[in-house]
């Protein structure tokens, strides 16, 4: 607006001379410390219970567009294409916590199982097994001293009758 | 523009709340100072208006009231020679006055006031040229009294 000071002078020097001549004061002044006082004036003169309910509506507003966000994002998982995907997912997810549960208590069961228990499971199926490994495993283990075994002959027989009676015919023809 | 400094104070309340309740409205297509001062002219344009329709005197008396409350508004320095020229303003038209007083006072190019009362820089031109013209008649007049 500096700018545009000798313009303007120019301009009314050409149009009005005696007003270009006049000393340019507006002669007008405020009250003392006026400035201090307009602000609390002019709050006085506004209504917040309206701004308080603008604010309401806002934060309103606010919950609304959250909990809309929210439902359609749960809205989303209900489509064809999304909830395929989804539910692939959730399978393969199922798959791989099985497959690790299931080594995890392979490794559990081979730790925490005992001797007898191992006895149990080889009397269950002892038909699973090879003679000849039983032996090697027992004559690995323990060794017999036969020598040491005290045995009537009633003892002994019905011990030989239980291997015979354990061993297959063929074994006892190759046997014999 | 306004009488007294009682409607001066008047004006400037009824700006800054208006001001405060259409801030959002403000999108910045034009400067802020431009928009204040566009708020501020109608508002007191709107003042003017009010106070006309409540007046039940003559234009004569009105005018010649206007320059009795002059002489009397207590924040009106009348030893500053500047009466006359108070009172030759107040004779104008709302809209010469406007404009000489952005003009005259405010310094402002016409292109500014163009901005605030959305007027044809020619219309503005016109307008000033008239005011200052009237004015310059009014003090001669005064000075050959």
């Amino acid at each position: 607006m500096k700018n545009n000071k000798k313009e303007i002078q120019d301009e009314l020097e050409e149009l009005a001379p005696l007003l270009s001549k006049l000393k340019k004061e507006e002669g007008f002044s405020f009250p003392d410390d006026y400035f201090n006082q307009l602000p609390e004036q002019i709050l006085n003169q506004i209504d917040f219970s309206k701004n308080k309910k603008v604010k309401e509506t806002i934060s309103a507003a606010a919950t609304i567009t959250w909990v809309d966000q929210l439902i359609e994002q749960l809205a989303s998982f209900f489509r064809p294409k999304i909830a395929m995907g989804f539910s692939m997912m959730v399978m393969l997810g199922i798959a791989c916590i099985s497959i690790f549960n299931g080594l995890n208590e392979v490794d559990i069961s081979v730790v925490d199982l005992t001797s007898n228990d191992l006895e149990d499971y080889v009397k269950t199926n002892i038909d699973d097994f090879e003679i000849q490994e039983l032996l090697n495993v027992l004559g690995d283990e323990e060794e017999i001293s036969w020598t040491k075994i005290k045995m009537n002959d009633e003892d002994l027989d019905g011990y030989i009758d239980e291997i015979i009676d354990d061993i297959d015919a063929t074994e006892l023809e190759d046997f014999l | 523009m306004v009488n007294d400094h009682e409607d001066a104070n008047d004006v400037v309340q009824n700006t800054f709340i208006k001001v405060f309740k259409s801030i959002k409205k403000f999108k910045g297509n034009s400067q802020l100072y431009t928009w204040l001062y566009r708020i501020a002219t109608n508002e007191t344009l709107t003042f003017l208006n009010k106070k006309k329709r409540k007046a039940t005197t003559s234009i004569d008396d009105d005018e010649l009231g206007m320059r009795h409350k002059l002489s009397a508004d207590s924040y009106f320095d009348e030893k500053k020679a500047q009466l006359k020229l108070q009172n030759a303003i107040k004779l104008l038209p709302e809209k010469q006055r406007l404009v000489f007083n952005m003009r005259y006072f405010e310094e402002m190019s016409y292109r500014e006031i163009s901005g605030i009362l959305e007027t044809s820089v020619g219309g503005l031109k016109a307008s000033y040229h008239h005011a200052v013209k009237k004015i310059e008649q009014f003090l001669n007049e005064q000075t050959d009294v």
